[in-house]
């Protein structure tokens, strides 16, 4: 079934690209803040838990369905749950493409940063919130979204090796060193060590709260890429010796021990330049939620850094630096799911690039101009991951757990035999967490979020846009699905004969 | 440091980095005896 011309030339190759998928903004930016409002300690204890209830079974899932297949999602899906379910793909597809859409913003605020603070005027502007608001209420982030979707296309234009394998080879080791330099420079900070003693502080009344191990799923579900998508598409090139479970557990535990680290990192600089009030910044902040803590409250720590400017400079610049890294690292992968899925379908690469490319660019454009928008793209299709996240569980469990289990994940070439625990956890454990997620959600936004318009489809955070939204596009969907199947299949007749 | 700070910070950092370095040393070995030839 190999029809693929470009494969990983190695392990390490694939293993620091799909850790490039996992590894994003969210590590460094969503995990620190969801570990602060959830008590430190509390929070870690569940959030290590789902790691294996979540995050490790569905990268397993998603390694075998791209490897055995080796199609994008709709191909993929069509062929494990059968030719009727490749609409399921094709939502998959789909939501890690609206993702992009945005993502593309994210990335490009990530460069101009890293372009403010190597020039020296985030360090020396006084209102760090006003510059945030000025710069997004500007036409600036739409020159930093073209760029940032300029050099993502640019790398998947050069192709699997040359590009996705080659700049994450670089990238990430880099990111690595960032991350380390900074933390060593955090932790070393006079009064760092109360901001360790509050992250690894657990407390029982925390701890028996549900909200707690919601968000802490929640974040496992977010941040390390499992049910996107995305690693199912990188698996498409893997060797056929590549194993698969191994795999699956490095590109894990590499994932939350960045995220660990990026946590003790935050909460080192946070109490030692914020001592008192910084905790209260770091769980409320100022701006978009999870932005204004990179964007605001960050560069004001930075500012307040022993050793002069020249070394806040320093600090500030490979921060932006290492959270560009991180997140061109997850644009790539988005870009290339979209390109790999009209490849399927017969589109030649560089049209399938130059095509998502440009829709990626335009249809990212109201998310550059307007943060409502990018806020109700996030919350829409964030949610829509769990949903993903089902739709891949729901392909293995129609194609036979156990079957799947034997035949994709403990194939030739495996390092490690998976047991029959497997069977349970996708066809139980996942559903059951799909479903209580997104019912947890919705329940937030009828009785929080938005109490009066939850059912309003035009309100950022509500209910309505949501079902709105999936809607369509489950129903475009479900309507184009003969057509595309068939489009894919044929293509695997042609290619057979 | 309370014990429970003590208890935690172990935990999640022995799981967490303590199971890449484990799963990093078993894969560095899988591919020794492999050896790194490719299949392409």
């Amino acid at each position: 079934m190999a029809r693929e011309k470009e494969f990983f030339t190695s392990r390490w190759g694939m293993i620091l690209a799909v850790i490039g998928i996992a590894v994003g903004t969210g590590n460094v930016w969503r995990f620190s803040r969801i570990a602060a409002q959830n008590g430190g300690g509390s929070f870690l204890i569940p959030w290590v838990l789902f790691l294996f209830l979540w995050s490790i079974p569905l990268i397993i899932a998603e390694f075998a369905i791209g490897k055995s297949t080796r199609y994008g999602t709709v191909g993929s899906l069509a062929k494990i749950a059968g030719p009727r379910y490749g609409w399921m793909g094709a939502f998959i597809g789909f939501v890690a493409t609206a993702i992009m859409f945005y993502y593309s913003v994210v990335t490009g605020w990530c460069i101009k940063y890293l372009s403010t603070s190597v020039t020296g005027t985030l360090i020396s502007s006084s209102d760090h919130l006003s510059l945030w608001e000025n710069f997004t209420g500007s036409y600036e982030p739409l020159f930093f979204h073209f760029i940032a979707m300029g050099i993502g296309a640019f790398v998947i234009y050069r192709g699997v090796v040359k590009g996705i394998e080659r700049t994450n080879r670089i990238l990430i080791p880099a990111l690595l060193v960032i991350l380390i330099t900074l933390a060593i420079r955090a932790v070393t900070l006079p009064g760092a060590w109360e901001g360790i003693v509050y992250l690894f502080t657990p407390s029982m009344e925390t701890l028996l709260d549900y909200r707690v191990w919601l968000s802490a799923l929640t974040q496992n579900a977010w941040d390390t890429g499992a049910g996107w998508g995305l690693i199912l598409t990188y698996a498409v090139y893997a060797r056929q010796k590549e194993d698969i479970s191994l795999n699956a557990a490095l590109t894990a535990f590499s994932n939350n021990s960045v995220s660990l680290l990026a946590g003790i990192t935050i909460f080192s600089t946070v109490f030692a330049l914020a001592p008192g009030e910084g905790i209260k910044e770091l769980i409320s902040g100022q701006g978009s939620t999870n932005t204004g803590l990179a964007f605001i409250f960050l560069p004001q720590l930075f500012g307040k850094m022993p050793g002069g400017a020249a070394v806040q400079t320093f600090f500030s610049t490979i921060f932006f630096l290492g959270l560009a890294f991180a997140a061109m690292t997850s644009l790539i992968s988005m870009i290339e799911l979209a390109v790999r899925t009209f490849e399927d379908m017969g589109l030649e690469r560089k049209r399938s690039l130059a095509f998502v490319a440009t829709l990626g660019f335009l249809l990212g454009i109201p998310s550059a101009l307007s943060l409502a928008f990018f806020e109700n793209q996030d919350w829409v299709w964030g949610i829509a991951l769990m949903i993903s996240g089902g739709f891949i569980s729901f392909g293995v469990v129609k194609y036979g757990a156990d079957r799947f289990r034997r035949e994709a994940i403990n194939s030739a070439g495996t390092d490690i035999q998976i047991g029959k625990w497997y069977n349970t956890i996708i066809t139980w454990v996942i559903p059951a967490q799909v479903l209580f997620l997104i019912g947890w959600w919705f329940y937030l936004a009828i009785t929080s979020f938005d109490r009066e318009g939850w059912w309003n489809p035009f309100h950022t955070y509500s209910v309505g846009t949501c079902l709105l939204q999936w809607g369509i596009m489950i129903g475009l969907f479900v309507l184009a699905n003969n057509w595309m199947v068939k489009r894919i299949m044929s293509r695997e007749v042609s290619h057979a004969d | 440091m309370p014990t429970e700070t003590l208890v935690t910070m172990v935990g999640a950092i022995g799981i967490v980095w303590g199971g890449l370095v484990i799963v990093l040393t078993v894969a560095l070995r899988k591919e020794r005896a492999k050896g790194n030839g490719g299949d392409a």
